[in-house]
């Protein structure tokens, strides 16, 4: 959406004839995304790339209102998802483009989507919220972790942030997670398909967390081996 | 009650942008009157001036201007100074600021019948993102959540003229001049470049929202007269539940048949907008 210069695949060529790639994981927590992501970081620094792994951390300014009374009352849904989307901006273009200007694999462990689901899990108008996210570089390829209700809620009522136990122990905390599915679903669909729907079209590996972890990476392999093989034209 | 837009209205949601979700406005009992101008179309002036004329006709008014927010005032203003901070970062921070307004101040506002006067709106930063080179269709429906204001008055001055009058103002903020684009070498000239594409902008935001011109490059108190006549016309159109026909040299109106919505009927859709209701029941933030 940006004019072609901020689009990390017409900057100028870097050095090394490597195409920089960007390999986005989705879902929900505790389906095992970092681990593949790790393994996956390993497999291609063998194949002679240099790799970032860069996390989706919850916005500061979001953070910092919610734990401040007297600026919590301002902070709707869509005035969060604002101040989010603008940090994100900033961060994306330090943490991603960058990296990807300079030739490096970007791995994401959670990326635009996971923004995405969420806002509209909080009751925004889902175009609007994909079409927000538009600025962000578009991956490569997409890898969703098809983590279920239970086992995501399960996960969250086991972590040692009290603050994630205490909001997962709510009775909203599950709807909100269900939404969440939904919106991941949406995206899905509307990645390549008619209608379009999402930030931009994107190819998507859909993964089942159950599945061996083995089995897991051979898949994930497979599917950015092609990817690694094109390479920039001298 | 139908709406009763002029049927060859440019700014008819019927394109498909979607911009008009509620073609009669946003059914509160207030009125959201706004200024826009570039820099030096003497706005801020006449936006102060405004407000004590409708106040002296015994309108609750309250004032709202850009980057005044509880939480995104302070972001707004580390941002400009940023380097590595663009202009998506910013023209997303000034939505958050707008955001919060709407929910905080202008919708309370309208629905306790006041009449909000909005120094700026959506328009100047929507400008300032599209002179920057981002994307139109992508800035305009970031904004496409505001509350659809009732007029919008474009205090039209071109730059050059605004440039005669007065010198360049060394405290102008370098994202406001747009320094970072760096379109000449020179300062004086790369500012004014600057504002002749906000200038093209408003030109056509006026085409496609609806913005009503009033001649600016009088004097202030020429000026003042064709804002007050403009708002005190949709003031008083609310107050006697009639309809209105505004004679203006400036003015693109049209009389409304009898019998339609009284508040912004006699004047072309003028905003982006939304349903208010929505908006304001957006939820709180569950992290």
């Amino acid at each position: 959406m940006l004019r072609l210069s901020c689009d990390h695949r017409v900057m100028p060529r870097p050095r090394r004839r490597q195409r920089p790639l960007l390999i986005a994981a989705e879902g929900l927590d505790g389906a095992g995304k970092s681990a593949q992501l790790d393994l996956l970081a390993r497999w291609l620094e063998r194949r002679g790339r240099s790799v970032t792994v860069e996390r989706w951390p919850p916005s500061e300014l979001v953070e910092r209102a919610a734990a401040t009374p007297r600026l919590r009352p301002a902070l709707t849904a869509r005035v969060a998802a604002l101040l989010s989307a603008a940090e994100s901006a900033r961060r994306l273009d330090v943490d991603v483009r960058r990296p990807l200007e300079a030739g490096s694999v970007v791995l994401a462990d959670r990326y635009v989507w996971t923004g995405v689901a969420r806002e509209i899990a909080r009751g925004l108008d889902p175009d609007w919220v994909a079409s927000l996210y538009a600025f962000a570089p578009r991956p490569d390829i997409v890898m969703l972790f098809r983590q279920p209700l239970d086992a995501a809620l399960a996960n969250a009522l086991q972590r040692r942030d009290s603050a994630v136990r205490n909001a997962a122990m709510s009775a909203a905390f599950g709807a909100f997670l269900e939404r969440m599915i939904e919106a991941f679903d949406e995206l899905v669909a509307g990645a390549g398909g008619r209608p379009r729907f999402g930030p931009w079209p994107v190819p998507v590996l859909e993964i089942d967390p159950s599945d061996h972890p083995d089995d897991l990476a051979r898949v994930i392999r497979a599917a950015v081996r092609p990817l690694l093989a094109e390479v920039a034209a001298a | 009650m139908t709406g009763v837009r002029p049927s060859d209205s440019p700014v008819d949601g019927a394109d498909g942008r979607g911009l008009f979700v509620r073609p009669a406005g946003h059914g509160l009992p207030g009125r959201l009157i706004v200024l826009e101008g570039i820099d030096g179309s003497g706005r801020s002036t006449h936006a102060r001036l405004l407000e004590d004329v409708l106040r002296y006709r015994g309108r609750g008014v309250t004032r709202t201007s850009l980057a005044t927010s509880v939480l995104s005032a302070e972001p707004i203003r580390r941002a400009k100074r940023d380097r590595a901070s663009g202009p998506v970062a910013t023209t997303l921070l000034y939505a958050a600021d707008l955001a919060e307004r709407m929910e905080q101040l202008i919708l309370p506002a309208l629905r306790a019948g006041l009449v909000v006067l909005a120094d700026r709106y959506a328009y100047t930063p929507m400008a300032r993102a599209e002179a920057r080179g981002l994307d139109r269709a992508w800035v305009e429906k970031l904004f496409s959540f505001v509350v659809p204001a009732d007029l919008v008055l474009f205090l039209d001055v071109d730059p050059a003229t605004i440039l005669q009058r007065r010198p360049l103002q060394p405290t102008v903020d370098p994202y406001e001049a747009g320094a970072d684009l760096r379109l000449s070498a020179d300062v004086l000239e790369g500012y004014r470049l600057f504002q002749d594409r906000l200038y093209r902008c408003f030109s056509r935001y006026v085409e496609r929202y609806g913005l009503r011109r009033v001649p600016a490059a009088g004097t202030i108190h020429q000026v003042e007269r064709g804002l007050e006549r403009a708002a005190l016309a949709l003031i008083e159109a609310q107050a006697t539940r009639r309809p209105v026909s505004v004679r203006s040299k400036a003015a693109s109106v049209r009389a409304t048949p009898a019998g339609s919505d009284p508040g912004p009927a006699s004047v072309r859709p003028k905003a982006i907008g939304s349903d208010p209701g929505q908006t304001d029941r957006s939820a709180r933030v569950v992290e």
